[in-house]
């Protein structure tokens, strides 16, 4: 045990589960349409779905595990906030959100059957239905490891109730009761988190001291990326670009359901292509919570004078003990309660983010398309219900076998490169170019997602040297996902077209509103400028250049 | 959630949109930020009183802690707490 616990701690914790509870209470009497529970009624504001769609992202193992990553590769680890998010971010308000506001589809699967087919929409609503699942009981059973070996609470405990909180709060008030508590977090994540930051500068004495203090390989995000042996990731320039800035980058922010099902909740066009321009400027900010308390947490372990190390688990570092002990150290009792407090709405605004993205794809994707295809929005909206509670269910029965086989974890880091990576070829050729077949769009995807997967069999199993795949004699872990990533891009990329070429497309009539070119483009009308989203993306980029040049 | 404005947010609301859901006739949703400013104006509560009792009670258990965090870091919550329940209150009332 870790972190002492004192009363008004407890206080603080436990209004925060009164408090999520009783918002799922009060939203139920205003969820009462299909619309309303799987897209909080369409009526969101572009800040209130900005903010949510940032924090569905930011969950507390992130947060945990980036804080963690910078004590080890320093720096570097930016990359995942900076250039492994922003591009992709503004792509999808600027190009992508037109096609998929405008078709008034509820899912990504949805876009699919309309652009595609109906097998192409099953195919990747399974897909999507069982990584969401998978990864809701991976995060699980890591907030329950981190609550235990932080607090020493008991992993059933803390397990149970978190997930019955969330299940409760989502069953009650869908889309929207999720959103509500994804933007609960993201202020208890700021004020209970940059804290650290702030007392850590001050202890060390300075921006500067503690960059002073870093070795080169640490402190520069693009200066040591030539050479793969110069920075901790073992990664070059390209394998940053290519793999964490297109493929990955780009196939988690425009296709993952998850993030993009809350700018479909916003009430217009304008407000749904403002969601992921608003989240950018935030995603910018977070590493000045994460890669700098992670900076602070290297240069105390290094200084003598300083009493500050990590934990240490039979002789192997647990990094991701980096900001848990760093809140030991500065907090005191009161805040203590605040900063768990807001791990714990991160690890649960997580859970509530991937059940009701899966309620929806199993709804209406799955269910609705497949099982019963004409029954009421009542009955569709009780079915969002029961998958809710199922969907819990299945993530605690998930979190069990995670538990005595610790070692599906390695799959599940790979999960997004075998789902996304492959689908946001799909996407991008299905919306930009008019002769891509429904044909060609499934197989494709076959193609890709298969060689995603063989591709790490491969690697895990020895067949083949990772370095076949990251074209430079060393290979980490991570550059290894990176380039698998862009490989299976790349296939199912090829293949799409392939296919395509000769196999038979939709009618164009059939396309309009999907697909760049059939699409009239919609007049904005008279606007401030801070309400242009072109504008507004310009200027996040401009920042976002700014941080990469501040850092280089 | 509605489309109701506070001046937190700073686009401007035509009064239709400002309507919000409404359900059983009257009842109006509160909006998303009178929650955030509940929720942060009873954290900020809280965490001010450890603040004040540190200054009578001090205890340096932890790092820096002669600076007492939890009083001013408590006292910016607080603010920021009141700077998102009052305007969203005030709006709320106005409209229903």
């Amino acid at each position: 045990m870790n972190l002492q616990i004192s009363s008004v701690d407890w206080i603080l914790i436990a209004l925060y589960f009164i408090f999520v509870i009783g918002i799922g209470v009060y939203l139920k009497r205003f969820t009462r349409t299909g619309e309303d529970y799987f897209l909080a009624g369409r009526k969101n504001s572009s800040w209130v779905a900005g903010l949510a769609f940032l924090s569905a992202n930011m969950g507390a193992l992130e947060l945990l595990g980036m804080t963690g990553n910078t004590f080890k590769y320093g720096m570097f680890v930016a990359h995942f906030y900076w250039i492994g998010a922003i591009p992709a971010m503004l792509f999808l308000a600027i190009y992508m959100m037109p096609f998929y506001y405008s078709s008034k589809i509820h899912s990504i699967p949805g876009y699919l059957k309309l652009r595609f087919d109906e097998k192409t929409r099953v195919l990747n609503a399974i897909a999507f239905a069982v990584m969401t699942l998978l990864m809701s009981g991976i995060n699980l059973y890591a907030m329950a490891l981190v609550l235990r070996t932080f607090l020493g609470w008991d992993w059933n405990v803390s397990m149970w109730i978190s997930a019955l909180t969330v299940g409760a709060y989502v069953t009650l008030g869908g889309l929207l009761s999720a959103i509500f508590t994804e933007i609960v977090q993201f202020f208890l994540i700021w004020f209970g988190l940059f804290l650290v930051t702030i007392l850590g500068v001050v202890e060390i004495g300075g921006w500067n001291q503690i960059f002073s203090r870093l070795p080169d390989a640490m402190s520069a995000l693009w200066s040591t990326s030539t050479n793969a042996t110069n920075n901790g990731m073992e990664v070059t320039w390209p394998g940053v670009i290519l793999g964490l800035g297109f493929v990955l980058s780009f196939g988690y922010w425009t296709t993952d359901f998850l993030v993009v099902q809350r700018a479909f909740s916003s009430k217009d066009i304008r407000s749904a292509r403002m969601t992921p321009i608003i989240a950018s400027f935030f995603k910018m900010a977070l590493p000045f919570i994460v890669i700098f308390a992670g900076l602070i947490a290297w240069v105390l372990s290094k200084d003598p004078n300083a009493h500050f190390s990590l934990i240490e688990e039979g002789g192997k570092i647990n990094y991701d003990s980096a900001l848990p002990m760093l809140i030991g150290r500065y907090y005191p009792k009161g805040l203590i309660g605040l900063g768990v407090t807001a791990l714990l709405a991160g690890f649960m605004a997580g859970q509530a983010g991937n059940i009701s993205a899966f309620n929806t794809v199993w709804t209406y994707d799955i269910y609705k398309s497949v099982i019963n295809k004409k029954a009421s929005d009542a009955h569709y909206v009780w079915m969002g219900r029961v998958a809710t509670v199922a969907g819990i269910i299945l993530s605690v029965g998930t979190a069990y076998w995670a538990k005595s086989a610790p070692s599906i974890m390695d799959y599940m880091q790979a999960i997004f490169s075998w789902v996304n990576a492959p689908l946001f070829a799909t996407m991008l050729l299905g919306m930009f170019i008019v002769w891509i077949t429904p044909n060609g769009a499934f197989w494709g995807l076959i193609a890709g997602m298969a060689s995603s997967v063989t591709m790490f069999l491969a690697v895990k199993f020895g067949w083949i040297s990772a370095s076949l795949l990251t074209l430079s004699k060393t290979a980490s872990d991570m550059s290894a996902n990176f380039w698998r990533a862009w490989w299976a891009w790349l296939i199912c990329f090829v293949v799409t077209i392939l296919i395509s070429v000769f196999t038979k497309p939709k009618p164009k009539a059939e396309l309009v509103g999907l697909v760049k070119g059939l699409t009239p483009v919609q007049k904005e009308g008279k606007l401030a400028f801070y309400q242009k989203p072109a504008v507004m993306a310009v200027f996040s980029l401009i920042v976002f250049a700014i941080l990469n040049i501040i850092f280089w | 959630m509605p489309a109701k404005k506070t001046k937190i947010k700073k686009t401007p609301a035509s009064p239709v949109e400002s309507a919000g859901i409404r359900t059983k006739g009257k009842e109006k949703m509160l909006s998303i930020w009178f929650f955030v400013g509940l929720m942060l104006t009873v954290i900020g509560v809280i965490v001010t009183g450890t603040g004040i009792n540190y200054i009578f009670h001090p205890q340096n258990a932890t790092r820096l802690a002669e600076l007492n965090p939890n009083l001013w870091w408590g006292v910016i919550i607080l603010v920021a707490g009141f700077l998102f329940l009052v305007p969203a209150w005030k709006q709320h009332n106005k409209q229903s």
